[in-house]
C-alpha cells in the first residue's frame, strides 16, 4: 500500500481490518482444527491460510524487516552497485517476486503434503502454515537479505565467511548429497506415476521431441521469442495428452509405452545422463521454459478451480495412522510429517535459489521482505491447494492408490478389503471405475503421491469444467503436469550436481575442472547420474515402494540444507548485535534440529522393520531367503542418514562455538557485509 | 531494435531504471489495471528470459537475429545450466 493512500485511511479504520482478517482467520482455524465427525469444505483451509499469511507477512515480517535486519531504504543492493545488464540488474519488485517464486515453486509442495495427508488434513495444513510463517519465510527472507549485503553471495560462500571453514564444507556436502537423493525421490516418483501407462507414458514420451523442437525454432526460427515458443510448445504437449488417448486404446501401440517400474527406471537413467551431457539449449532451456509454462497456468487453474467448485473434504482430520503405522510411509506423527512436508512449510532448497539469481536482481533492500518472506508465503499456499485435493478424495481410495502392494496386496478384492478393515470402506469396483474413468488400467499401487494429486486434481478441474467425460484428460494433463516438472529438476539437477563435482575435481586436476572438456563432462554426469540412479534402483526395487525409505531421507537432507541455512542466519544475526532477536531464526533452527534428529534416529534404530534401516535389514537377514541386495541397501540408508546428522551435528557445533565467542566478547563482532553506498534509488516510494 | 527499458524492470546498463508505476495512485480510468497488465507481462518476459536477451541485443548494439541469439545463449549457458531448480 503506498504512503498516500495510507494517510487516507485513518488508523482506527486500519486496525479494524487486522482485526477482521484476525478474528476471520480464528474462526477458519478453529473450524479446522476442532471439527471432528463432520466433514467441513476446503474453503475453510483456504481462508484460513490466507488470513494466516496476511497477518504474518503484516506484523511478523515488518518486525524482523525493522528490528532484527533493520532494512535500509538508502543502501545500494549489488543489482545497483554492480551492474552489468547480465546476472545484475534491478528489476522491479513484482517481477522478481515472480522470477522467485518460479525458481521456488517444484514439485516438493505437490508432492509431500499428498504423501502426508495419511494423518489426515490436520497435522499437514497446521504445520504447512506454522513452518511457512515461523520458519521457511523466515529463512528465505534473511537469506535474500544477507546475500543482498553480501554481493550476492551464495550460501557455501557465506557459511565459510561467517561461521568457519567446516560450514562452507558442510554447506557443500549437504547441497550435493540433498540433489543426490532429491533427484532419485524426484524419478521415482514420475516411475510410479508412469508403470503400466502407455497413456501418461506417450504425453510424457512425447515432451523430449516436443523440447527439442523448441529449442531448434527459438534458435533457427524465432531467436528470442520464448514466450512464443513456450506456448507453441504448450499446444503440442496437449495434443499429446490428446493422442495418449488413443495411444493407450489401441493395443498394439499402447504396448510400445507400457513399462515396468524397473524399464522405466532404466530409461530416467539415459535420460538424465544425456541431458547433463547434451547442449543447454537444445533440451534443458526449452524444456525449463515449457515447464515453467505449464506449471504458473496450472498452479492458477488449480486456485481457480477450488474456489469454484469449493470442494468437501472427505478425508478425516486425523486418521488413526497418527500413531506410526501408515501405510503410505511407517512412523509417528511427530517427526514424520515435518520431514514429509519440506518445500511448502520450510526447504533448504530455497535458501539455494534466494542466495542465488533474486539477490542480483533486487532493487532496494526494503524489497527483500516481498520477495522472500512474501514468495514463500505464495509457495505454501501451493502446498495447501494440495493438501485439499489429496483431501478430497474418498480415504478409501486416497489409501488404495498411495498403497504398497506389500501392504495391501497384490490382488483387488484383498487390496479393498484391507483398506476397508482400516475404516476406509472401498471396493475393487469402485476402484475399477474410477481408473476406467481416468484412462488406466489400475490405481492400486501407485505410490509416490503424483497419482493420487491427479486424481485429486482431475476431481476438481472435471467438476468445475467439463464435467466427467474429461476426467481422463484432466487426469492426465495432471500427470503430464507433475512428471515434466519433476523431469525440468531432474535435467537441471543433474547438470547442477555435474558443475559442482567438476568445480571440486578441478582442484585436484585442473582439466576436470573444465566444464567444455568432454571426457570431465561425461565421466562426472556419469558420477551424479550413479549417484541418483542408485537410489532409483533401490527405490524401484523396494517391496514397500521405495517412497518409505527414500522420501524421509529426501526431507531430513533437505532440512538439513535449512539447518545449515538458518545456523548461517543465526551467526550473522549474533554478529550484527541482534542476539536479542536471535529467536527469530534460532526458534526455526532449534525445531528442525529436534525434528531431524528424532527421524533419523527413528530411521536408522526403530526397532520396527518398517520405520528402522538396520531392524528391516535384520528383519531381511532372519528371513528364510535372505536378499544380499536389499540387506545392503537398508544398510547404506543407515550410513547415508547418520552421515547427515553427523554433518548437522558438525555445523551446529561450530556455529554455537562462534556464538558463544562473540556473546562472551572474547571476539569482536564482525560481519563481513559490503560497504554502504547511497542508492540513487532513495526517492522512490517504498 | 527492441526497446528494453520499455518493460517494467528491465533496465538497459547505465540507463536509470524507472519509477515503478504500483507505487503511484492511478491518475487515468483503467491505469492500475493497466500497470498491472504491464508488470505481469514484464514479469513473464523476465521469467523466459525475453528481457534479457533484450538487454544483451541492447548492450551489444545487435538486433535480433539467429547469430545474436546464438551468441546471447552463449554467453549465458553457463549461468543458466549452474541454476537449481528447487524441489
Amino acid at each position: 500500500m503506498s504512503a498516500q493512500s495510507k494517510n487516507f485511511m485513518p488508523k482506527i479504520f486500519r486496525i479494524l481490518i487486522w482485526l477482521t482478517v484476525a478474528l476471520l482467520g480464528a474462526l477458519a482455524l478453529a473450524t479446522v482444527a476442532l471439527h471432528r465427525g463432520e466433514q467441513i469444505n476446503a474453503m475453510w483451509l483456504v481462508v484460513a491460510a490466507v488470513c494466516t499469511y496476511a497477518l504474518g507477512y503484516r506484523f511478523y515480517s515488518k518486525f524482523i524487516a525493522a528490528k532484527v535486519l533493520t532494512l535500509d531504504a538508502l543502501r545500494a543492493t549489488p543489482a545497483e552497485r554492480m551492474e552489468n545488464g547480465r546476472d545484475f540488474v534491478p528489476t522491479n519488485k513484482w517481477v522478481v517476486f515472480g522470477h522467485h517464486f518460479a525458481a521456488i515453486a517444484g514439485p516438493g509442495p505437490l508432492v509431500g503434503p499428498v504423501l502426508a495427508a495419511q494423518f489426515g488434513y490436520l497435522p499437514g495444513t497446521l504445520w504447512i502454515l506454522a513452518g511457512a510463517v515461523f520458519g521457511g519465510c523466515v529463512q528465505d527472507f534473511v537469506i535474500l537479505l544477507f546475500s543482498v549485503r553480501r554481493d550476492g553471495k551464495s550460501l557455501t560462500e557465506m557459511a565459510r565467511d561467517e561461521i568457519g571453514r567446516l560450514g562452507g564444507l558442510v554447506a557443500y556436502v549437504a547441497v550435493i548429497s540433498i540433489i543426490v537423493i532429491l533427484l532419485a525421490v524426484c524419478a521415482l516418483v514420475v516411475v510410479n506415476a508412469l508403470k503400466a501407462s502407455p497413456w501418461g507414458t506417450f504425453t510424457i514420451a512425447m515432451t523430449i521431441p516436443i523440447a527439442l523442437l523448441m529449442g531448434v525454432y527459438l534458435r533457427t526460427l524465432r531467436p528470442g521469442k520464448v514466450l512464443e515458443t513456450s506456448a507453441l510448445g504448450f499446444v503440442l504437449v496437449m495434443l499429446a495428452i490428446w493422442g495418449g488417448q488413443w495411444v493407450s486404446q489401441t493395443p498394439s501401440v499402447a504396448s510400445w509405452f507400457t513399462y515396468s517400474g524397473p524399464a522405466l527406471a532404466i530409461l530416467i537413467i539415459v535420460y538424465g545422463f544425456a541431458a547433463s551431457a547434451l547442449p543447454v539449449w537444445l533440451l534443458l532451456a526449452p524444456r525449463d521454459y515449457l515447464s515453467t509454462f505449464v506449471k504458473l497456468g496450472t498452479i492458477s487453474l488449480l486456485a481457480l478451480g477450488i474456489i469454484a467448485l469449493r470442494p468437501t473434504l472427505h478425508m478425516p482430520p486425523l486418521t488413526r495412522f497418527i500413531d506410526g503405522s501408515g501405510p503410505v510411509f511407517a512412523g509417528n506423527v511427530f517427526p514424520f510429517a515435518f520431514i514429509t512436508i519440506a518445500c511448502g512449510a520450510i526447504s533448504g532448497f530455497h535458501a539455494l535459489i534466494s542466495s542465488g539469481t533474486t539477490p542480483k536482481l533486487i532493487r532496494r533492500e526494503t524489497e527483500a521482505r516481498m520477495v522472500g518472506y512474501g514468495a514463500m508465503l505464495a509457495e505454501s499456499l501451493v502446498a495447501i491447494m494440495a493438501m485439499i485435493a489429496a483431501c478430497v478424495l474418498q480415504p478409501g481410495i486416497y489409501f488404495a492408490i498411495n498403497s504398497p502392494a506389500g501392504i495391501v496386496g497384490q490382488a483387488p478384492e484383498a487390496a479393498a478389503a484391507t483398506i476397508s478393515n482400516w475404516g476406509f470402506p472401498i471396493t475393487a469396483a469402485e476402484m475399477h471405475s474410477l481408473a476406467q474413468s481416468v484412462g488406466e488400467q489400475t490405481l492400486y499401487n501407485r505410490t509416490g503421491g503424483a497419482p493420487a494429486f491427479a486424481v485429486g486434481m482431475a476431481h476438481i478441474f472435471s467438476n468445475s469444467l467439463g464435467g466427467q467425460a474429461l476426467m481422463a484428460i484432466w487426469y492426465h494433463f495432471a500427470i503430464m503436469f507433475e512428471a515434466l516438472f519433476i523431469l525440468t529438476v531432474l535435467d537441471a539437477g543433474t547438470r547442477v550436481g555435474r558443475f559442482m563435482i567438476q568445480d571440486a575435481l578441478g582442484h585436484v586436476w585442473k582439466p576436470l575442472g573444465r566444464t567444455s572438456w568432454y571426457p570431465s563432462i561425461l565421466a562426472t554426469s556419469a558420477l551424479i547420474v550413479a549417484g541418483w540412479g542408485y537410489f532409483l534402483w533401490q527405490g524401484v526395487k523396494d517391496p514397500l515402494g521405495g517412497i518409505n525409505s527414500l522420501w524421509p531421507l529426501f526431507g531430513i537432507a533437505n532440512q538439513l540444507l535449512a539447518t545449515v541455512a538458518l545456523c548461517v542466519a543465526t551467526t550473522i544475526v549474533i554478529k550484527m548485535g541482534k542476539a536479542r532477536y536471535a529467536a527469530v531464526t534460532m526458534g526455526p533452527l532449534m525445531w528442525l534440529v529436534a525434528v531431524t534428529f528424532t527421524a533419523s534416529w527413528h530411521k536408522v534404530f526403530d526397532p520396527n522393520p518398517r520405520i528402522g534401516f538396520l531392524s528391516h535389514a535384520a528383519q531381511l537377514a532372519a528371513g528364510p531367503a535372505a536378499n544380499a541386495r536389499l540387506i545392503f541397501n537398508d544398510r547404506l540408508d543407515a550410513v547415508v542418514t547418520c552421515a547427515l546428522i553427523v554433518m548437522v551435528a558438525l555445523i551446529l557445533i561450530e556455529s554455537a562455538v562462534e556464538w558463544l565467542r562473540v556473546l562472551s566478547g572474547r571476539k569482536q563482532p564482525r560481519v563481513k557485509e559490503s560497504p554502504f553506498v547511497p542508492t540513487r534509488f532513495a526517492e522512490e516510494q517504498v | 531494435m527492441k526497446d528494453t527499458t520499455s518493460h517494467v524492470g528491465t533496465a538497459a546498463p547505465g540507463c536509470p531504471v524507472e519509477q515503478s508505476s504500483t507505487s503511484l495512485l492511478p491518475r487515468k480510468p483503467f491505469g492500475q489495471l493497466k500497470s498491472c497488465m504491464e508488470i505481469f507481462f514484464a514479469t513473464l518476459h523476465e521469467i523466459f528470459d525475453e528481457s534479457a536477451y533484450a538487454r544483451f541485443l541492447n548492450q551489444k548494439q545487435l538486433v535480433s537475429s539467429r547469430a545474436a541469439y546464438a551468441a546471447f545463449r552463449q554467453e549465458n549457458e553457463a549461468a543458466k545450466a549452474r541454476r537449481p531448480k528447487c524441489c
